[in-house]
């Protein structure tokens, strides 16, 4: 990393120091110098990899915490998606964050349980070598999903670990973790296998992963595949009624059921081809994926349903595919083009259905869904230099969706959208300093459920009662950014940004609508700092302060006002190796001037590494929530009734899921 | 790094840690208000065919009242969401279509004709734009006695009615399928300390302007004369009110009423 800030500072300097070549003078041969470009906006973000392999994660979704600005919430346990927070958006399980993995689109159009549901449990942490977000919008390749930004995750291992690596790894909640490892300089292969009783209550684990991945010489450029399947079996606890906590009647991490969970299964698989040829390179892939997924959740109790209860099993199945191709063009030393065309598929059926408390489905389902999604996009951008010092982009992105959609339960649909999304940014280095500029437009699309309208209420005028036509949601962001490096250790990157939505839509899960949100508007800063004081540690400190309303000015609930990390990572020669985790969460506004509570936690992890037997071994010991601090990680407001001894009450009131007490976990770790 | 730099980065993150090593703070609940209910006076309605009905006696069984924001009461109307807290059927962070905001549960022996409190609600406070209440089925355990004639229905009226010259008195005794709820009920209010809470039986829409009794032609109602209008159970005039009395357009109040 070292070497690459250098490297970079020293292909900033002809910005300082540009003159003219003298033509007097012979041409040298060219010198290829490798390094990490800057990023193009102020939202750009690369996290170090250091911090990816020292970062006590139990999953890769606990590795996004490492995307400044993103906060990761599990309300259920390990084995589901987590809800995602970032620049004033609550992305739920994924509406309004796109990620990819290895350029396979994850976000899941549609899912019974969340449209854009995202699950990182596909890939395990130890074979995640690179992750670069996009906070807001600004590239014109950015995709569905994207109204809050962008995470791209990549597969590999680091050169000076290829080899077998082998870890066993227990913990304080009973878990037992095996992870296999064997990377080459163009293959990966890793399983692993896992199972935890988890914190608290009905939060237990079961859950194998496979990835591979290899890359082959074909054709003058570099084929890629890459293929990773999981299973996981996993409670799933309710919410626990925070007068309950302070009353003693429940503890924070209980649950009220113990009979809620859920089954998760994916397979992926995909083959990319690149290819650069003088001023051409050339990128195309083509991906498959399969899923199902069935989740028991019950989190009003007998609210709604006094003898029952609450719970619902919903089931998705679905089958996806889709083709991508990207060329970038370098048109001559000042211009480049970029233009991609990407078209998917996705083919699902899913169903949702009353679970009494007894475990007897009704077979009257609340849905029953059949649906098919495509998606056809075009971009196309200019990349201009009219001097060495600034960088000018500017392009569009054109996207159709076609859904057709049967709900055995509310009828049937089908529908064409399009939309359009410009997208500019430019980039001014002087001297030490990098301003960055950029607008871009978001795009997410309806689920295909959208477009099925539910017979009206017979007393009701249809048009009132069957809610809005299903559209595409625009979130149009600007982006003003400074970054500054007076050091080869040290950057700073501070951002300010405004988001504005002009007509919020979701699908309303309960009613079978699609509902109108209104106005939202968005605005806040960001500050990035990356230390490297030593070549052995790397730092990287970040603050986020947001303001997220509603056109009327109500906060959109949920959101962290402010959002702090301090994220460390310690690689010394001696073989000790260490990480260290503190998030700063400030108060989150839950309506009507309910807040949920300000927290900070550390996580660390220490580790030492010696050779040993011909081999190197390592012991790592990663500990969660170092002082033990009683926080809530996601809090809710919405009514429940789960004690029919005492009055039913539907007024909303304060719900929580615990973050992770103090839990310890030791590995072992060899490397033959 | 430079030397100084690196203290200054050490005094960076040392200021960061020290300070909030690990705590947790508490969160903040909302809290409700108590605001009374009150039952507005029922007025009297004039029917398509140009009879004009004037009650006399009107009383209702209602069940937990609920006062929402958003909803079905409302849906499309833009921004309703705005101060949504859903109802987290599908999983905490889902959005519903309304909210509770305001709740009076327990059955209550309503007279609309003497109007006045029904109990004290608690309420969150802000604008509402509904109210959800059940329809109950009188009995003994609501207080009264067992002559009654409100006993085994939900709604008891007692009217004149007069076309022209011709008067009419009625009394007729709607009951109300088990477990029946209106939702919806317009009650664009705002709950703010000392605010009170509206609800109302119309007999006539004040949106649509129809009457409950439309389509009533009671003089064929009275084929011996005697001027008495006596509804049996299951008769098409009982039938009827039912089924006007399930929709939410009959409890409901404008804006300007509320005023």
């Amino acid at each position: 990393m070292l070497r690459a800030l250098r490297i970079t500072a020293l292909l900033l300097a002809p910005a300082v120091c540009a003159a003219a070549p003298d033509p007097a003078e012979p041409a040298a041969a060219p010198i290829r110098v490798y390094g990490r470009a800057p990023p193009d906006a102020a939202g750009e973000h690369r996290v170090d990899q250091r911090l990816i392999q020292q970062k006590p994660a139990r999953t890769a979704d606990e590795l996004l915490e490492l995307v400044p600005g993103l906060y990761v919430v599990q309300h259920g346990s390990e084995g589901k998606g987590h809800q995602l927070y970032i620049r004033g958006f609550d992305a739920l399980h994924g509406s309004d964050v796109e990620v990819t993995l290895e350029g396979i689109p994850l976000n899941e159009p549609g899912n019974v349980h969340g449209h854009g549901y995202v699950d990182l449990g596909l890939v395990m942490p130890e074979v995640v070598r690179g992750i670069v977000a996009t906070r807001g919008v600004s590239a014109v390749t950015q995709g569905d999903f994207a109204t809050a930004g962008s995470v791209a995750l990549r597969v590999g291992v680091d050169p000076a670990e290829r080899g077998l690596r082998v870890a066993v790894e227990g913990g304080t909640t009973g878990r037992l973790r095996g992870v296999a490892r064997w990377a080459g300089d163009e293959a990966l292969l890793a399983v692993e296998g896992t199972r935890d009783a988890g914190f608290g209550q009905n939060r237990d684990l079961r859950r194998a992963t496979a990835v591979v991945r290899g890359e082959l010489g074909v054709g003058g450029g570099t084929l890629t595949g890459f293929g990773a399947a999981t299973h996981a079996d996993f409670g799933l606890p309710s919410a626990v009624r925070l007068d309950d906590v302070q009353a003693g009647r429940v503890g924070l991490t209980d649950s009220y059921t113990d009979d809620t969970g859920g089954r998760s299964q994916r397979v992926v698989g995909g083959l990319r081809f690149a290819r650069r040829v003088d001023g051409l390179r050339l990128d195309a892939g083509l991906w498959v994926q399969g899923r199902a997924l069935r989740l028991d959740e019950r989190f009003t109790g007998y609210l709604d349903d006094a003898e029952r209860g609450d719970g619902h099993r919903q089931t998705h199945g679905a089958v996806s595919m889709g083709i991508d191709t990207r060329l970038r063009w370098r048109l001559g030393p000042r211009w480049r083009l970029l233009a991609a065309v990407d078209w998917a598929v996705d083919d699902y059926a899913q169903t949702q259905a009353p679970l009494g408390d007894d475990g007897a489905l009704d077979p009257a389902l609340d849905r029953d869904l059949e649906a098919t999604r495509q998606r056809a996009a075009v971009s196309a951008a200019v990349r201009w230099r009219p001097v060495p010092r600034l960088s000018l982009e500017g392009g569009v992105r054109a996207a159709g969706w076609r859904f057709d959609a049967d709900d055995g339960a509310h009828g049937a649909g089908g529908e064409t959208l399009f939309a359009l999304a410009p997208r500019v940014r430019g980039r001014l280095a002087l001297g030490r300093w990098l301003l960055f500029a950029a607008y871009g437009r978001g795009l997410r699309p309806p689920e295909a459920r959208a477009v099925v309208r539910p017979p009206a209420a017979a007393d009701a005028p249809a048009d009132r009662y069957q809610g809005g036509a299903a559209a595409v949601t625009v979130a149009d962001h600007g982006e003003l950014g400074v970054r500054w490096q007076p050091d080869v250790g040290l950057t700073a990157t501070l951002a300010g940004f405004a988001v504005g939505i002009e007509r919020e839509q979701i699908y309303d899960h309960v009613s079978a609508t699609t509902v109108e949100r209104g106005a939202t508007r968005r605005a806040g800063a960001e500050l990035d700092v990356a230390l490297e004081p030593w070549p052995w540690l790397y730092a990287a400190v970040s603050g986020a302060a947001v303001q997220a309303r509603f056109a009327d000015g109500a906060p959109i609930p949920g959101v962290p006002t402010l959002l702090g990390r301090l994220e460390a990572a310690v690689e010394h020669p001696w073989g000790i190796t260490a990480g260290l985790s503190l998030l700063a969460l400030g108060p989150r506004p839950l309506g009507d001037g309910a807040e949920a509570a300000p927290a900070a936690v550390v996580d660390a992890a220490l580790g030492y590494r010696w050779a040993a037997f011909g081999a190197e071994v390592a012991v790592e010991l990663a500990v969660e929530n170092v002082f033990d601090t009683a926080w809530r990680e996601g809090e809710y407001r919405f009514a429940s009734w789960w004690d029919r001894s005492r009055p039913r009450s539907a007024l909303p009131a304060i719900h929580a899921f615990a973050g992770s007490p103090r839990q310890g976990r030791l590995s072992l770790v060899v490397w033959l | 790094m430079r030397p100084r730099t690196r203290v200054a980065a050490g005094a960076l993150c040392a200021a960061l840690v020290g300070p909030i090593g690990g705590c947790g703070g508490d969160s903040l609940d909302a809290e409700p208000l108590a605001l009374p209910v009150i039952a507005h006076p029922v007025a009297a309605t004039v029917t398509d065919l140009g009879y004009t009905v004037t009650p006399t006696a009107a009383r209702q069984v209602l069940v937990d009242l609920e006062f929402t924001r958003g909803g079905e009461a409302h849906a499309g109307w833009p921004g309703f969401l705005s101060l949504l807290v859903g109802r987290a059927h599908a999983h905490p962070g889902h959005a519903a279509g309304g909210a509770v905001r305001g709740e009076l549960p327990g059955r209550h022996v309503v007279d609309w004709m003497a109007g006045g409190p029904l109990g004290e609600a608690r309420v969150l406070p802000g604008p509402l734009d509904g109210v959800d209440l059940g329809l109950g089925t009188a009995g003994p355990e609501d207080g009264l006695s067992a002559g009654d004639g409100l006993i085994g229905a939900n709604l008891l009226i007692e009217a004149t009615v007069s076309r022209g010259a011709q008067v009419w008195s009625l009394a007729v005794a709607v009951p109300q399928d088990a477990d029946r709820r209106i939702y919806g009920a317009p009650c664009p209010a705002t709950a703010e300390d000392g605010a009170t809470l509206p609800v109302a039986l119309r007999l006539t829409d004040p949106v649509e302007g129809d009457s409950a009794f439309d389509g009533v032609d009671f003089e064929a109602l009275d084929p011996d004369g005697d001027g008495h209008i006596d509804a049996a159970p299951d008769s098409p005039l009982v039938n009827r009110l039912k089924r006007a009395f399930q929709t939410h357009d009959h409890y409901g109040l404008t804006s300007e009423e509320t005023r």
